[in-house]
């Protein structure tokens, strides 16, 4: 049967390894972010190169450069959390630089254990707006996240 | 008598580490993230890092 997302987290790292592969992401110091509500998705998406042939009056295409995807992230209000304190102050800096980690984790509190899934992706962090100040919303903020490299896909190591 | 060394079987009782060992680094370059930020690569994948502005903490 076809599972659901609840019980996935996010971790934030204020910096991009220096290879995007998994010995790359592993290596990076990782901070949980509490309180996700939607977590980025992560992906690429490729634009199209038409060829146009005369004789046949058909346009082809061939495959052109991906680019990251950018998504936006929502969180609920989690007060004295380092790493919603991190993803704020990397949206808001200039670089915005860092990389991110969804867990489906089977340890305590969601954490993920050895074998775990989780994927990593590096990118941008940027445009942080808090939830609207109104007597019908709670307290909370999103961020977006534009992904920089292909997303790595690995397991949470020993 | 022979050279009894040829009799000897290899000494295998020294194993090299399953891992490589991990070593604690610094980010020095803004264009890897925050300056400060740290990470612990594999010891085989140091120069790499190095390479682009991380350093080996002090």
């Amino acid at each position: 049967m076809t599972a659901n997302n609840i019980g996935g987290t996010i971790y934030h790292s204020t910096a991009a390894p220096a290879s995007n592969n998994k010995a790359g992401f592993e290596a990076l110091t990782w901070v949980l972010v509490s309180g996700g509500q939607t977590l980025p998705q992560l992906g690429v998406s490729h634009s199209m190169i038409d060829v146009p042939d005369l004789q046949t009056g058909f346009t082809s295409a061939v495959k052109g450069a991906a680019q990251g995807v950018d998504t936006t992230a929502t969180f609920r209000d989690v007060p004295a959390d380092a790493g919603q304190a991190a993803i704020k102050l990397a949206a808001g800096s200039q670089g915005g630089v860092g990389a991110i980690k969804i867990v489906d984790g089977t340890g305590t509190n969601n954490a993920p254990v050895t074998g775990d899934v989780v994927q990593y992706a590096q990118g941008i962090l940027h445009s942080f707006v808090p939830n609207p100040k109104d007597n019908s919303s709670f307290k909370g903020f999103t961020v977006g996240f534009r992904q920089n490299a292909a997303t790595v896909d690995d397991v949470e190591p020993s | 008598m022979g050279n009894r060394d040829i009799h000897r079987v290899p000494n295998d009782s020294v194993k090299p580490d399953a891992t490589p060992r991990r070593i604690l680094l610094i980010n020095t370059n803004k264009a890897n993230g925050d300056i400060g930020a740290t990470a612990r690569p594999f010891e085989t994948e140091i120069a790499q890092w190095i390479a682009q502005g991380w350093t080996r903490a002090k």
